[in-house]
């Protein structure tokens, strides 16, 4: 069996040379090596896989993951099909799995995917300095595989915020194939996140350009248009989308996230309505049923976004969605205005997530248990008992080191020294939470308190201009009635 | 795409991009562990040599750059325009160079070296020494960036 995988491996790897050989205007010497191995006994999974990639390239990846789960039908031994599912997935569940295949697999395979196993393996599991060495070992191994560039590249911005070498590295598959219409998309995503959406617009309109008839350029298009607050020009793409593709459920989902920045929540659980009902996985049934939930917290209807998050819950269980089930009784207790209740409710959140352990990957569990522990840290101010607040920002600051995780607890340290009136000293933690509006509230009041106005001017207006719909924003948007405002009823 | 995705982008122009550094040596160096104290006398080339005689080199990035200016003082507790001129004035120690790659290459291929980079940037080709017993992107990591 060896032998035969060698052979195969042996054979994808001199046709991948040879197409690449084929290209006009390259030498031998920019060429070797081209691509990235792809080790399997099957060609018919071979080109599964391929089909799942190209889906990936244009974001299509619930597709992407049903290529790749048909290859792994063809080829069960198949180590490239686990990993990049596990890179993709929403369910912590099937992503824990199969990280743990490929990892099994990792012998059976070529050193460049040893390489890409040990990137995507490590960060999965915090352990960063391994997987960015094997991270860059590969792209070194692989300097014109376009395709690595381009979904390094996407890693390093989507989940790290490591713009400037994600643009070089997109820049690099460009310079391959000025052709390769996904990297178009994803300047479009780099300059909006450096603060340049003109340029990102410019970008995702080429981006069309390439793929007029494809979903996704006209979604990305939308997501320009929305951050520029041109929201009507932004349902139009989206329908777009939907008219090119009716299942294309991200862009159903993207209606709802604009109608809800547009203040018609009515609207908006109309369009999550749709969105669950076609999201093709359970994770992203699960994230949308809380979207749904969210609506009512926005307007205020606590009672009703406790059916809703009850609802949203009992369904995440059923789906074996165990981290949707504990956000959403961690997320009630952020909006709760008894305590006990809150507490009852984080209670419950810890207790699924305990049972959940083993069962979904250990980061996605230490950073909804970071959630957990930052709610109890602002409960536990509010009620005055700084000895269980320090308490649970030691417990916080034990948890894992993602990126996210980090953010949280320096959100929940810059909320303690706030309330300790040590305003100079939570600046810099409040600073380490970005895109926390929760955060962001309370590092104005920090700047004015140490009389930075302008900075607190900047930060409010920013505040102001919020259009991300997530519960952070609507209880820092509304007075939250679990922080004592005069809406402390439920209604 | 992501809701945090969303979230940045708003928040992009103030944010000011830092990553956490890494701490690179040789492979052949057979430290790899380092205390806050220990780094700020590497770096200062107060100590000359390592445990096992070979002379330290400094390579680091410009230290007054938007990437590395909030962090690498933490390291020296020197200001970015202090550890310029420091460097300035004792260039047989230490090297002021323009890319990670070059730290990278340099500290690779000099068994002596000890280099400053991106935690993004490292590869195999060296070593990367926990500071304070801990590694780039683990809590409390006293070079992270933010």
């Amino acid at each position: 069996m060896k032998l035969l995988r060698a052979l195969v491996v042996l054979i994808l790897t001199v046709y991948m040379a040879a197409l690449a050989s084929a290209m006009p205007g390259r030498t031998a010497e920019a060429v070797t090596p081209i691509k990235l191995p792809v080790t399997t006994t099957s060609q018919a999974a071979a080109r599964a896989f391929e089909t799942g990639m190209v889906h990936y390239e244009n974001h299509r990846w619930n597709l992407a993951l049903g290529a790749w789960n048909e290859a792994l039908k063809l080829d069960p031994n198949f180590a490239q099909a686990y990993v990049w599912i596990c890179f993709t997935t929403a369910d912590p569940a099937e992503e824990a799995r199969d990280r743990a295949k490929a990892k099994a697999l990792i012998g059976t395979v070529t050193p460049g995917e040893q390489l890409l196993i040990r990137w995507m393996a490590g960060v999965r599991e915090n352990r960063y300095v391994e997987g960015i060495m094997a991270m860059n070992d590969m792209l070194a191994m692989f300097p014109h595989d376009k395709r690595l560039n381009f979904m390094v590249g996407y890693w390093l911005f989507r989940w790290q915020d490591e713009y400037e070498i994600s643009k070089k590295l997109t820049l690099r598959a460009l310079a391959d194939d000025p052709n390769y219409a996904t990297c178009y998309n994803q300047l479009g995503y780099l300059y909006s996140r450096l603060g340049d959406i003109d340029k990102a617009l410019e970008y995702t309109s080429k981006y069309i350009e390439f793929l007029p008839n494809q979903p996704n350029p006209h979604d990305s298009h939308g997501e320009m248009l929305r951050f520029a607050g041109r929201y009507p020009e932004a349902l139009e793409q989206y329908r777009i989308a939907l008219k090119i593709d009716p299942t294309f459920y991200i862009s159903q989902k993207e209606l709802g996230e604009t109608y809800s920045l547009m203040g018609d929540e009515e609207q908006a659980r109309k369009e999550y309505e749709k969105a669950i009902e076609q999201a093709p996985g359970n994770g992203a049934k699960a994230e949308y049923l809380q979207k749904l939930a969210l609506t009512y917290v926005r307007e205020k209807k606590y009672a009703l976004a406790d059916v809703a998050y009850l609802d949203a819950a009992a369904r995440a269980r059923a789906m074996e969605q165990w981290i949707w089930e504990a956000r959403a009784h961690r997320v009630m207790a952020m909006y709760e205005p008894d305590p006990s209740a809150a507490l009852k409710n984080l209670d419950q959140a810890a207790t699924l997530l305990t049972a959940a352990s083993g069962k979904v990957a250990q980061l996605d569990l230490d950073e909804e248990k970071a959630h957990v522990l930052r709610v109890r840290v602002e409960r536990a101010l509010a009620s005055g008992d700084t000895v269980t607040a320090q308490k649970r920002l030691t417990e916080l600051e034990q948890l894992g080191a993602s990126v996210n995780t980090q953010r949280i607890y320096h959100g929940a340290a810059g909320t303690m020294l706030v309330a300790q009136k040590k305003y100079a000293d939570a600046i810099p933690e409040l600073e380490e939470d970005i895109a926390n509006p929760i955060s962001m509230k309370l590092l104005i009041s920090a700047y004015h308190e140490t009389g930075d106005e302008d900075e607190a001017h900047n930060l409010s207006k920013k505040l102001a201009g919020w259009k991300v719909p997530s519960i952070e924003e609507a209880l820092a948007a509304s007075d939250s009635p679990a922080r004592g405002s005069a809406v402390a009823n439920k209604n | 795409m992501h809701r945090l995705y969303i979230a940045l982008v708003l928040f992009a122009a103030t944010l000011c991009q830092a990553r956490d550094l890494a701490i690179i040596v040789n492979k052949s160096n057979l430290t790899s562990k380092v205390t806050a104290a220990e780094l700020e006398k590497l770096l200062k080339a107060s100590t000359q040599n390592w445990p096992d005689g070979k002379k330290v080199k400094v390579f680091l990035t410009d230290p007054g750059s938007a990437e590395t200016k909030a962090i690498v003082p933490r390291a020296y507790k020197l200001t970015p325009a202090e550890i310029k001129a420091w460097a300035e004035a004792h260039k047989a120690d230490v090297q002021v160079v323009s890319s990670d790659e070059i730290v990278l290459t340099m500290v690779s291929e000099n068994p002596g070296a000890i280099g400053i980079v991106n935690v993004y940037s490292i590869n195999s080709q060296v070593k990367v020494l926990k500071v304070e017993e801990k590694l780039p992107m683990e809590q409390g990591y006293l070079l992270h960036g933010n």
